[in-house]
Parts: structure tokens; sequence; C-alpha cells
């Protein structure tokens, strides 16, 4: 078990595609990282750099403090678990959980026992003697878990494990996952295009885009201070309502002003964004963090529920304030379309981005 | 009355022509096998096993049934993990490996006959290009028609030089078609090349391995023209196929011929058989 | 028009050639060189009818007919250096008779003027009858269509069309060792010859014999007739003080000497002309067995073979035979024609002994590295060596172009057998170098013709004394050579330590095809098989020089 540190990564496919930009990061001993970024963003491709699969065009990857760019992957010692199910087809079950330690050339008493074991733990003891190529895809994934964690190795990845089976396995195979995780210890990096996964599994989370490291923080941080207004919105769900607005200083106060939307802050509180010399901004605000009032409220800005969404645990408002578009979530609150509403942003739940989408406060 | 079953009916041309095309001869066969009957002599005369006692009791039968099974073996043994070598190495990428891979399939494309007597302009004595380079290199003279092994040896690279082509092409395509991502499992999981080779690639390409496999074995069990070329059948390397052309098809011998063709086929059969047997479970 | 017989052959020296040079010229050059040889060629009609119209001085015609211009005549069928070598007038006739000359072909081409005539001819002689199609079409005013079938599936396919008598073909090029089995379905040719007026008595007796019925009656027209000879070159045996062998003895002791005189040289004292496993074993084996005159291939009372011989001359010459191998270029013993061909005109070879075709193509300089015209080699063509006897009785082999029953051309067919076969043109042949050899009297013992085939003198000189190659003259003659040379090759390749054996292994073979046959329960005669004996019983003379 290691730990992983990627030293300015840039990776280009056909001299074209840049599927990785300049990428540094470390993951600590023992620890689950998640990434997360949308599909196509180069999270696989950092998978594959770090097994080895794919030599970087730049950079170098780093197991403890020794540098591995250079070696192989079958000497690497990294397991890994593919998006799409990978198993070896013509061989069984069995074989494909042994076939690993085969590779290290354990003995075969120790196979199978590791083999058995590992099969209980991941309940495919019923499969062992089938052919691996024909179970479906939650089985197969279930095996390609299985061999990858099967030997200890420095670091497990796991590139979106959940992605392509049914829904009730997924669940089942991440509970294993969390058991795994909870018994060995092992150093994971867990990628994943779903938030609520990467939110509750990772230890950290490091949220990706357009091959570039935007953010790499406890999940804590990342949601309550996103790093960019990406970020913002990615993060959540719905993500950040971002609105961008015009300021100006009325007195202590700066004002932040936008079509329909009127806030202000204390100037001490506020003060950095004087800097933006453009005199625009961009406010945000956690949908979950918005105040909502059917009576006048101070401070409260007038808007008009267009859309509303009852998803079970919680309610989703589409809020239209004049020209500006934002969305509240609120578990309790019952409304109907049409109905006027006041809404109110807390000063403490506001933050600021710049026009290059940094966060400012 | 019970009606015909209509798809019984559908397939009564299929039938009829298996009849015509197999069947009727292979019976033909039998019937012409237990008779004195040459085709220069009107008088067919029933003789009932004879032609089979004779054929069975003949020295040059065992013989050939010996230097077919015998060539069969050789030729397979050299071009399965020459054909298999090839195909791995044409499937990688490499500059050039397209040419290469059309350049492999030339000798497939040679007529057969052809390709025998080209090499019997190369090796014939004094006047070939090899026996010039084996006189140059001190070895001498080889005699490459008269003595068994160099002969076999001889018939052996003839065979092999056409047809590991075939098991190459064959075997690449299969190789070609391999999903990438089992071989990056197994790079990660840790496996050398040899490892990945004979647990992930053979086993992946086995059913076809097995299909060519047999489809050579039954072909090289018929083996003639380099014999004819070589050595006409003679030092001991005439194999079934040779012997029949000389003692029944070239004498004429419809009852002598059609004894050795039935023991033929049925030797054939009962192989076939048991090698479809065998792998039939690969081949699915 | 003339076309270059030897086309063929030559191709395959200059590929020979090659062959020294590289080997991607060679993998060419063996597909191109099977691409020439497909199964079976048909040739489409040609209708222009003129021959090389003769130019230069005044033409010299003995019979002034308007279609003289398709006589066969040297310089309508020669090379020029063969014109060169002969000293012939080339627009003279070398042949005192023939035939073609003599018929009326006005009279034949008012009656067949615009109709076909077919012929299936062995793949590898294919020039020979192209050769004279043009002629022949001119002369008659029909057209001729060739099928070429591959020499070693020719027998088969015309049994096969013949039993099934399909009618296909007017005329076949039929081989004489095999021509009791074609019997039954050829026409006798002797009521169209004597319309014609062709001689046929003029064909010697010796390659007359084999295709000869019980009653007189004649399969063909004689279109090759082989006989072996004694060939060496002089020069070789006069650098060693050698003379030339005369007896077997004398032969095994001169390759002896000669053996390191070559092996130093890159040259073998001797070149097998066949003796591949088969009936090839048994022609190559009985050349040398008949010159030990108490082997008979059958007692002639009685159906019984006698391979061993009383005084066990065929042991003597299996055992010669063997010798020879020895002595010969590695492999020799699965020698086949062509490849014993290739090692003598690559002049690897000091002796042998071969039909005429080694002798006049060893003359050619396109063909041979041993040609007397270009080197300083000297041909010596000789009577074949002799065993225990005085005489040294020769070898036939025939090949005839024969009309089956089933042909509704027969009188044309013969007309065009005739005019392919005629004395002229089988001369040009032989005198071309195209292995097709003449067998009539009035040509062989022509000293003209000599000059062009010098091996023709040896063959009028010794034809007299001749014995069939091939065993008795009976359909099953085929399957008893191959069974019975697969026996004596036993002893060649060793797997039979006692050449007796081998032999009395063969005489059980043969006895049961008899058997089988039925002809020992029969009675009757076995035919002669010297043709002495067979001019005693068809009351003819004996041609002797
Ligand atoms: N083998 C490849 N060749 C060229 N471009 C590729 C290749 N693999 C991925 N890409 C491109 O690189 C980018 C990152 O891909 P990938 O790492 O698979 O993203 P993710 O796993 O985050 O969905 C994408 O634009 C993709 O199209
Ligand atoms: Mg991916």
């Amino acid at each position: 078990m290691s730990k992983i540190t990627l030293k300015n990564i840039t990776h280009i496919y056909d001299k074209r595609v840049k599927a990785v930009d300049n990428l540094s990061m470390e993951v600590d001993d023992g620890k689950l990282v998640a990434l997360l970024g949308p599909s196509g963003c180069g999270k696989t491709t950092l998978m594959r750099i770090i097994a080895g699969l794919i030599y970087p065009t730049s950079g170098d990857v780093y197991f403890d403090e020794d540098r591995f760019t250079d070696i192989e992957p079958e000497r690497r010692n990294v397991a890994m678990v593919f998006q799409f199910p990978v198993v070896y087809a013509t061989m069984s079950v069995y074989e494909n959980l042994a076939f690993p330690l085969r590779a290290k050339k354990l003995g075969e008493e120790e196979i199978k026992r590791k083999v058995k074991e590992m099969a209980e733990f991941l309940e495919l003891t019923p499969y062992l003697e089938m052919k691996a190529g024909k179970q479906n895809a939650a089985i197969k994934q279930m095996t390609s878990l299985g061999r990858a964690i099967i030997r200890d190795a420095r670091c497990v990845l796991l590139d979106e494990p959940l992605t392509n089976i049914d829904p009730h396995s997924r669940l089942i195979l991440r509970e294993k996952i969390l058991r795994y995780r909870a018994e060995k210890k092992q150093t994971i990096v867990y990628v994943t295009h779903d938030q609520s996964e990467a939110l509750t599994l990772g230890d950290k989370i490091a949220v990706m885009n357009n091959g570039i490291l935007l953010q790499y923080d406890t999940s804590r941080n990342v949601y309550e201070r996103p790093a960019s207004s990406f970020v913002a919105y990615f993060i959540g769900n719905p993500g950040m309502n971002l609105i961008e607005c015009a300021f100006k200083k009325v007195g202590s106060k700066i004002v932040f002003e936008s079509d329909g939307i009127k806030v202000s802050l204390p100037y001490e509180l506020a003060k950095e964004v004087e800097k933006e010399t453009s005199g625009k901004v961009v406010l945000g605000i956690r949908p979950e963090h918005i105040e909502l009032s059917k009576r006048k409220v101070e401070e409260g800005m007038l808007g008009t529920c267009v859309l509303f969404e009852d998803i079970g645990i919680t309610k989703v408002l589409n809020l239209q304030l004049n020209g500006t578009k934002v969305r509240a979530k609120n578990p309790e609150f019952e409304v109907e379309v049409g109905e006027k509403l006041y809404i109110r942003f807390p000063e403490e739940r506001l933050r600021i981005f710049n026009s290059k989408g940094e966060i400012i406060l | 009355m019970r009606k015909l079953n209509p798809g019984l009916l559908m397939s009564i041309p299929t039938l009829l022509f298996l009849f015509f095309w197999f069947f009727f001869p292979f019976l033909y066969n039998i019937y012409a096998s237990m008779h004195y009957w040459t085709l220069y002599n009107p008088n067919i005369q029933f003789i009932g096993a004879e032609n089979f006692i004779d054929v069975l009791s003949s020295i040059d039968f065992r013989n050939s049934a010996f230097a077919s099974f015998f060539y069969t073996i050789i030729c397979f043994a050299v071009e399965l993990p020459l054909g298999l070598g090839i195909a791995v190495l044409l499937s990688r990428e490499f500059k050039g490996v397209g040419i290469a891979r059309v350049i492999i399939a030339i000798p497939i494309l040679m007529i057969p006959i052809g390709t025998s007597i080209m090499w019997k302009l190369l090796t014939m004595p004094k006047l070939g290009l090899l026996q010039y380079f084996s006189e140059v290199l001190g070895f001498g003279v080889i005699d490459f028609y008269g003595n068994f092994w160099l002969a076999s040896l001889l018939i052996l690279l003839i065979d092999a030089w056409q047809w590991t082509p075939f098991f190459a092409i064959v075997l690449l395509a299969a190789l070609v078609s391999l999903p990438r991502e089992p071989y990056e499992a197994a790079k990660v999981d840790g496996a050398s090349p040899f490892m990945v080779f004979t647990k992930i690639t053979l086993p992946s390409i086995q059913p076809v391995m097995v299909i060519v496999s047999i489809l050579r074995v039954l072909d090289l069990l018929k083996l003639a023209d380099p014999i004819f070329v070589v050595t006409k059948g003679g030092s001991g390397t005439e194999t079934l196929s040779a012997y029949i052309w000389r003692v029944a098809f070239k004498p004429l011998d419809i009852g002598y011929g059609g004894a050795v063709a039935v023991l033929y086929w049925i030797l054939m059969f009962v192989l076939a058989n048991i090698l479809v047997r065998r792998f039939k479970s690969v081949i699915q | 028009m003339r076309r270059d017989l030897s086309e063929k052959s030559v191709g395959r020296r200059s590929f020979l050639k090659v062959a020294g040079a590289t080997a991607g010229g060679l993998i060419v050059g063996g597909v191109a060189g099977y691409l020439l040889n497909p199964g079976e060629k048909v040739w489409t009609t040609v209708t222009e009818t003129t021959t090389k119209t003769v130019t230069g001085t005044a033409t010299v015609s003995p019979t002034a007919v308007p279609w003289e211009q398709y006589f066969p005549r040297a310089d309508r069928i020669m090379k020029d250096w063969e014109l060169k070598w002969t000293g012939w007038d080339p627009t003279e006739y070398i042949t005192t008779t023939d035939w073609v000359r003599s018929i009326d072909w006005g009279k034949v081409k008012s009656k067949y003027a615009g109709q076909t005539v077919t012929m299936a001819c062995e793949g590898v002689d294919i020039s020979a009858p192209q050769t004279f199609q043009p002629g022949f079409q001119g002369i008659s005013g029909a057209s001729l269509q060739l099928f070429g079938i591959p020499p070693e599936t020719l027998h088969e396919k015309l049994m096969a069309e013949f039993t099934a008598g399909t009618g296909r073909y007017d005329t076949a090029e039929l081989f004489g060792a095999w021509a009791q089995a074609y019997f039954p379905y050829m026409i006798d040719i002797r009521p169209f010859a004597q319309t014609y007026g062709v001689d046929l008595k003029d064909i010697h007796p010796a390659f007359r014999m084999m295709n000869t019925g019980p009653n007189g009656e004649l399969l063909g027209v004689v279109e090759d007739a082989d006989l072996h000879s004694f060939i060496c070159r002089k020069n070789l045996l006069d650098k060693a003080g050698l003379k030339i062998p005369t007896t077997w003895d004398e032969v095994l002791e001169a390759c002896e000497v000669l053996k390191p005189i070559g092996a130093k040289e890159g040259w073998y004292p001797w070149i097998t002309y066949y003796s591949a496993k088969g009936f090839l074993t048994f022609w190559y084996w009985g050349t040398i067995a008949v010159q030990f005159r108490d082997v008979t291939y059958t007692r002639l009372d009685s159906w019984e073979p006698n391979f061993v011989g009383d005084e066990e001359g065929g042991v003597r010459a299996l055992e010669i035979h063997k010798k020879l191998l020895e002595y010969s270029p590695p492999g020799s013993i699965n020698n086949t024609y062509e490849l014993g061909r290739e090692q003598w005109l690559a002049g690897l070879g000091a002796m042998a002994t071969s039909h005429q075709c080694w002798p006049r193509q060893s003359y050619d300089p396109e063909l041979s590295k041993i040609s007397p015209l270009n080197t300083d080699n000297i041909i010596e063509i000789r009577p074949y060596p002799k065993g225990t006897t005085n005489h040294a009785p020769e070898n036939i082999t025939t090949t005839y172009l024969g009309i089956p029953k089933t042909s509704k051309q027969q009188e044309l067919a013969f007309l065009w057998s005739v005019y392919m076969n005629s004395q002229e043109s089988s001369a040009l042949m032989g005198c071309h170098g195209t292995g097709v050899e003449s067998g009539f009297v009035s040509v062989i013992s022509n000293p003209k013709v000599w000059k062009g085939q010098p091996a023709y003198k040896n063959i009028w000189e010794t034809a007299w004394t001749a014995a069939t190659e091939t065993f008795v003259y009976i359909p099953e003659a085929y399957a008893i050579e191959e069974a019975a040379g697969a026996e004596i090759y036993r002893y060649l390749d060793g797997s039979e330590p006692s050449a007796k054996k081998a032999l009395q292994n063969a005489e059980a073979e043969v006895r049961k095809i008899l058997d089988k046959a039925g002809y020992l329960k029969t009675g009757i005669k076995p035919p002669p098989w010297t043709v002495e004996d067979w001019c005693k019983e068809h009351n003819e003379v004996n041609p002797k020089p």
C-alpha cells in the first residue's frame, strides 16, 4: 500500500486531444480519493497512466518516493477495475480470481485458500467453476473486482466500476467496496461521475474538467467552498445557482445587482471584489440555502414559482425573478405554480466568483 | 391417412442430391470393391473380400499408410507452431506489416504441383540453387530424392512452405479480432508475456486453431503432389493417395481401387469423427 | 508459318540457367512454368491456309501439284542452325518416298472441305500435331481441333472416353505399351490404307508388332517409335584412356574409372534414364535384362513369368541396375524421364542409355550444355551394351495415332493421321529434335536422314534384333509392369536385400494378376516378344541392314 504522487502529468492523444493537462496530486497511503468529473474529462486516461497502460506525454508517476513512470504495468503491482467489466472469458471464475496470484507465482494451496476467501466475500462461490465469459455484467464486474483486490497491490484503481451494471447489483458491489476499504485500509482511487457516490465514499474528492484538476479537497470543502464556479455548479443536485451581477459600494455595504436580484454584503466582508476591474462578479448560492417565504420579509426579493418538482425527500422550485432564473430546494415548502414568493440569500451562504470563475469569497 | 410432413417434402431435393453426389458413388464403390473389375475387361466377376485381403496384405499399402501418418504428423507439427508464430508476429503493429501480411499469403495462392516443381528445381543435384549452396558450404550434393529422410525433409519443406501461411493467415485473423481489454487487464494483473500467451491468447484462439488443424490434418492425410514430384513414390515416401493412384487408378483396376478407397474412406471417417468429437466442446 | 517445336524445352533450359542465378526468379518461373502447362488446351481452328511460301531461289518441286505448298518439307519445319548442320538443300525432300505426295488431295478437299476432325494429344508432345495443323487444314480444307491432355492422365482419360463411347475424339495418341487395352475400341486402319495407297509395311516390324491384333489388324499409324541406344561423351572416355564399352561389364569398369575424375570435375559416370518405383523400374531393368537371353517375361508356352532367368540373367541385370544408380547423381533411384534428361543435357554424366531423343537433343546448342556444335564434346551413339548374348535386343516403345470406332470422321481422321505421320513429316520431326521419332524403314535406313538424327543409324542397325520393352501385349500389361516394378524396386531401395527374391516376388505378383484375369485357364499362347519371332509368326521379312 503506497502513496501515489502525480507530478505535472500531461497526456495528449494523437498529437491533438489533450486528455490530461499538467495535473499534479497526491493520494495519501490508505486513503480513498474519489475522482469526479464529467464524461470525457480525462479520468480514465489518468487511471491508465497510473496503471502504466499509457505512457504520459509528460510528467511523472511516483509510488511512495519512487519514480515509476518508466516501469511496465506488469511490474507496478497496481490493481485496476475497468469501466466495462473485463474478465478472462475462456477461464472459469476461479481461474480469473487466481490469475494475479499465479502471476505472482504463489503456491497452489495459498491460491486456493485466497480464492475461496475472496469468493465467499464477494458471494461468487456458486459461480467459481463456471466460465467467466458466460456470466452477466454484474458477476463479471464482481469477478473483476475480486481479481483486483485479491492480492496486496500498491493501490487499487476503480474506474467507474458501477456505471455499467444494473442498479441492484450496483448496491451490492458498492457495499463490497466499502467493506473492503474498511477492512484493508488500501489506497484507492475511485473514479465516478456520480457526485453522491463521491461525496459519501471519498476521504477526499478530486474534481476534474477538460483534463485539469480543478479542486482536490475534502468533500465538505468541495461542497461548501468550491474552488471555482464549475465545481460549484457541478457539485450538488441541482448545482449552485450562479448569477452574474454588477456591484457598487453603497455606504458601508457593497450592493450586488442583477435583473430582479439585489443583495448587499458588509463592505468589510466583501471588499475583495473591488479588485475585479470589470465591475462584474458571479454570485453563487446553493438551492438548499435559499430562504423562502410567502410573506414579505426584510431584504426579500419577489419571485414567481414557474415549476415545482416534488422529488420525494425534497422539493425543487424554479423561480423567476424578473429576468433571472433561480432554483431553490426545500424539503417542506409547498407552493402552487404561479404563486409569488419572497426570497432571501443568507449572507453567510453567499459565494462570489470572479469573471474567470475563480472563487473570491 | 397421415399427412406428409412439409418439412420432409422440402428436403427431398437435398436428400436426392446427397444421394447421388455422395451415397451413390460410395455404394457403387463398395459394389466395385467386391468384384474383379478392370476398365478394359468386360467380364466383371464377384470375388467377395479378395480385393480387401489383397490390399490389407500388401506391404505397400501398409507402408503408405505409415508414410501418410508420418507426413501428417511431421508436417502438422511444424506448420501449426510455425504458422502460429508468424501469426503472432504479424498481429503486432509495425512498419510494413500490411505488406508482410500480403506476402505471407502468396504461397497459398500457388498451385500445389507448381510449388513442388519449384522446390524440385531448387534441389536438383548440381543444378539447383540449394545444392549449389550446399556444395559451397562443403556439405556436398544432398540426396534429396533418393534418401527417405532427406526426401521427407524436402516434402516437409514443400508442404510447410505452402501451407504454413494457411495456419498463419487464419490464426492471424483470429488474433486481430480478439478484444484488447483482457490483455490490458492481464498486464495490470502482473502476468508475464508467456503467461498472457498461454493463458489468454491460446485459449481464445483455440476453437479456430482446432478447426484449421482438423481441416489440415484431413488434407495432409491425402498428401500426394510433393510425393509425385520429389520421389514418384519411391524410397519409402509413398503415401496412401499416391499408392491408390499407382495401383488402382493408373492400371484402371476399379475393383482393387474400390477396395483401397473404401478402406481409406473408413479410415478418414473414423479419424474425422474422433477429431470432431474430441474437440466438439472447444469448437462450440 | 514455322513453329518452334522446342519452345517449351528451350524455355525449361533457360529457366534452369536462371535457377542458378536467383531464387526470386525461380519462384516466379515456377509459377509461370506451371501456368504454361494447364490441364487441357483447346486450340482454336486456324483458318488461314497458307504455309510458308518459298522465297529466293526457284522452287524445285518433284511433283508440281497445286497443293505442294502444304507438303512437309525441311524449310517449312526446321530451324536455321539445323538446316546448316545437316547440309541439306532445304527446298528438297529428304525422304525417298512419302505417301502425302501421292495422295490425291484435290479429291480429299472436295469431299471434306469445311468439316472438322478432332484429336486427343499427349500434353507434352502437343507441338508435333500443332506443327502440321496449318498444312493439313490447307491441303484438306477441313479444320482440325487439338485437345492436349496431360501425359499422366492420358491413358485413364482415353479409356474413360472410349468405354463411355463419347465419340469426342476422332483420333487419339495411344501409347503402344498399353495398346491391347485400346484394341476393342479402335478401327483397323488397313482398309483406308488400301484406298489411299498408304504402304503400312514401311513401318518397321519392331514398331508394328505391339499394335497389330491377333488377326493382323493394325491399330493406327506409328507416330513416335522409340528404341534404346547407348550414348556417351567420347571425349571424357578418351581422357580417361577408356574405349567405348560394348558390354555391361565394360560399362561398370568404365564407371569405376570415371568416378573419381567426375567427382573432381562435377559430373557422374552414368545418368539413369528412368528408374522410379513402378513400371519405370520394370522398364529400365527390362532393357538390361533382355541382354541376357535366358530371361523371358513369360515362358512362351505357359504364361509363367520368368524374371529371374534360367541362368539367373534377370538377377544379373538387376544387380547392374543397382550398380548404375551408384554411379549416377544422388537420387537417381527415383529418376523420371524428365529429370534424367535435364541431367544428361546439363552435362552431368559421361554415359547413359536412352531413346533417340537424348542423342539428338545433345546436339542442340540451345538445349544442351554438351552440344558438339559449340563445345568440344563428342557424342557417340552405340548399340545397347551386351549381356551374355551376341545380339543386343533393343527395347521398344511406340505411340500410335488410332481412330476410335465411335468417331464419325474416320476417313478424315485417317487422312490426318497419315499426313501428320508421313515418312517426310516423321523424318523431319526426328531431325528437328522433338523427341518424336520416325518408325519407317525408308526413313531410318536413309543416310541423308542420319545427318539430322544421328541415332537412326544405330536404330536401323539393331531394330531387327529388338524385343518388346514391355510385358507381353495384353491389356493387363500396365498393371503387370506396375506391380512387378514395385517388387523389383525393393531391391534397389534396399528393403529387399536379395535381387533374386525381389524378382521372384515380382513373378508371384504377375502370376496373381494373370490368374485373376483368367489367362492361366484359357490355354492360349502368349504373343511373341521379339521381332524375329513376330516376323516368323506373321510371315514377314525382318528388315536387316
Ligand atoms: N485512445 C484514445 N485516442 C484518442 N483520444 C482519446 C483516447 N482515449 C480517450 N480519448 C479522448 O481523451 C479524452 C479523455 O477521455 P477519457 O480519459 O476516456 O475520459 P473519461 O474517462 O473522463 O470519460 C476524451 O476527449 C476522449 O475522446
Ligand atoms: Mg472513463
